[in-house]
């Protein structure tokens, strides 16, 4: 196949690919469109802090809970959260075991993204705990009070789910940057520079004998994450389904909410991919191509969710049951309508523009899809979370909760923290993994089979 | 040559030659070879005769203990502290196959990790081969081969003749 036919492939060399990533990480000059970034994301960043610091000293209550509404907005925010990282997960290791090469140029910093991605969404459950500085229970360790954890329970099930999810993308985007470090450590050439990245490298030389063993754990890594990528949102589905409550429990969570993890990441990946393009000129790296990929694949994944739509949509009134059917009535009708009309018109309406090549490929139009796909979910993770337990089997304990303030500032402030994480990593991460690419340009260009 | 040698460091344009060059070394009996790649080559541990699966089976050793582990203590916990929840049975295991799922996970990220770095001696802040200031290109775009002088069978002045026959671009000595 002769090189770049697809638009896949940059129409560069090896050296040339090492030196462009390379310059966007030691170049002395930083885009002022980083720096104007950066400061907005602060700003944000700050409403975080500030929710954060409010709901430890006042309590939950600060949050729009009550009960039967217990979870509210922190839960909301976890699925939505962890559910972009999935994305992340998906493109980085199960791409790269079905050989897309596309996968490349977008893989580290989608990888990134499901770092970042993690990190808030663990941030969310702890603040929900209300006293989060006794998290350490949900640990079992040896203690004087005789306490373990309640291992037939959803919510520890969940706690071992994000932590140990944490634990894999953190090795896995080390793993993949250790190449990529040294690669830094030999461009460098201020001593600040060689010293950082030269310690973070811990001597990788490149030799046969270290890329055999790190292409050995890299495939385990891809291909533990396959399984992990399906079961993190599935188990997190299972706090909801495995409960006995209208509207949480169908049997076709977790597929369901794996599939609109993934919408919702790969529209999150194409938002990152268009930043780096307009921040670092990676057009070429970074090309149409790769984005109408992005949008088949979330074309892909929004489909599945609609059939969920339709699926629970049946399944409620199919079953008989006068409850389930009330809670169909009420998101059409009732206090959260105008959310779950939201939720249709964004996942439902809109998300068809999908189809179009010509949406796919120009960059507002994906954005706006991609804006859209994640306003979507993150509407549907409202109304799964809020509307099912407003009116639950008891009528009399049935309650309207409003979210407060505090809910929207801590959520806005949240995706501010993301782009903080994110802005610093790709100035001082290669933002495009320079091995990985490499490989794929000698695999092209010279027929080899890197 | 004053000081101690390391080795012979040569360049090649392009990897097939690399992986000529040290498929034909050790066919000589060579045996302290090694290439380094900017990218992995397919063909070139084989032709270095590297063949080590021991990250792969320290991630599954380590996935099979920590399953076993978390699997045991979830039981020993139950029993520990029996608690009747709905008329369950004390040890439900279905209910402990997912933290034991995840735990495994656990395991074999860890193990494939660290076995790869331990493996590979890292951290390691010097190698004799930082001194070949060319030595930068090999994350970059070059391919490079390095017989070590500590091989029984080293003798400078004919390896540097064989490793330019093999379209060496160039031949350094290396200081240890």
């Amino acid at each position: 196949m002769s090189a770049g036919d697809d638009g896949l492939v940059p129409d560069l060399g090896r050296g040339a690919l090492t030196d462009r990533v390379r310059a966007t990480v030691l170049g002395r000059r930083t885009p002022r469109a980083w720096f104007l970034a950066l400061g907005l994301a602060t700003l944000v960043s700050l409403l975080f802090l500030l929710g954060v610091v409010y709901v430890l000293s006042v309590g939950v209550g600060a949050f729009g809970l009550n009960i039967p509404v217990a979870w509210g907005f922190p839960i909301i925010n976890t699925i939505w959260w962890i559910g972009i990282a999935h994305a992340g997960t998906l493109i980085s290791a199960v791409l790269w075991l079905t050989r897309q090469d596309w996968r490349a140029s977008i893989s580290r910093s989608a990888e990134a993204m499901a770092m970042f991605a993690i990190v808030l969404a663990g941030s969310y459950p702890l603040l929900h705990l209300g006293r989060p500085w006794l998290a350490y229970y949900l640990l079992p360790y040896p203690n004087l009070m005789d306490l373990w954890p309640q291992w037939r329970s959803p919510l520890v099930w969940d706690f071992f789910a994000i932590a140990s999810y944490l634990l894999f993308t953190a090795s896995f985007l080390y793993l993949s940057l250790l190449p990529d470090l040294a690669s830094l450590r030999d461009g460098a050439r201020r001593r600040f520079q060689q010293l950082f990245y030269g310690v973070l490298a811990l001597g990788w030389r490149n030799s046969a004998r270290h890329w055999a063993r790190y292409e050995q754990a890299h495939r385990v890594l891809a291909v533990i994450a396959a399984p992990i990528v399906v079961s993190v949102t599935g188990t997190i589905s299972l706090d909801l389904a495995v409960s006995i409550v209208p509207g949480f429990h169908f049997t076709i969570f977790p597929p369901y909410f794996v599939a609109g993890a993934l919408y919702s990441g790969f529209a999150t990946v194409a938002i990152i991919a268009i930043i780096l393009r307009g921040l670092f000129g990676f057009r070429d790296l970074i090309t149409r191509a790769h984005l109408n990929r992005l949008g088949i694949m979330m074309l892909c994944f929004v489909l599945v969710v609609d059939y969920a739509y339709l699926q629970e949509i049946f399944t409620a009134f199919y079953t008989g049951e006068a409850f389930y059917r009330g809670v169909y009535f009420d998101r059409w009708t009732g206090p959260y309508a105008p959310y779950y009309w939201g939720m249709i018109l964004c996942n439902v309406v809109l998300a068809q523009g999908l189809w179009f090549r010509r949406l796919r490929e120009s960059v507002p139009g994906l954005l706006s899809l991609a804006v859209i796909a994640d306003i979507g979910m993150w509407l549907e993770r409202f109304q799964i979370v809020i509307t099912s337990t407003h009116k639950d089997y008891m009528p009399s304990a049935w309650d309207t909760v409003r979210p407060t303030a505090w809910d929207w500032l801590t959520y806005a402030g949240s995706i501010g923290v993301f782009f903080v994480l994110l802005l610093l990593f790709i100035r001082l991460m290669p933002s495009v993994s320079m091995h990985d690419m490499r490989a794929l340009l000698h695999r092209r260009r010279e027929g080899g089979h890197g | 040559m004053a000081e101690r040698l390391h080795g012979l460091l040569a360049r090649f344009p392009d990897a097939d030659r690399l992986i000529a060059a040290s498929r034909d070394l050790r066919e000589c009996g060579l045996s302290r070879l090694d290439a380094y790649t900017p990218h992995p080559v397919a063909g070139l541990p084989e032709a270095l005769g590297v063949r080590d699966r021991r990250v792969p089976l320290t991630a599954l050793i380590c996935a099979v203990l920590a399953g076993a582990g978390t699997l045991a203590l979830q039981v020993y916990a139950s029993l520990d502290y029996p608690f009747n929840v709905g008329g369950k049975p004390v040890v439900s295991w279905p209910a402990y196959m997912i933290v034991t799922f995840a735990m495994s996970m656990v395991g074999a990220t860890l193990g494939a990790l660290f076995s790869m770095l331990l493996l590979n001696g890292f951290p390691r802040p010097y190698h004799p081969l930082f001194n070949v200031a060319e030595f930068d290109a090999a994350s970059r775009d070059g391919f490079f081969l390095c017989v070590e002088a500590a091989d029984p069978r080293f003798d400078a002045e004919r390896l540097n003749q064989r490793l330019k026959q093999h379209g060496a671009d160039r031949v350094w000595e290396v200081p240890s």
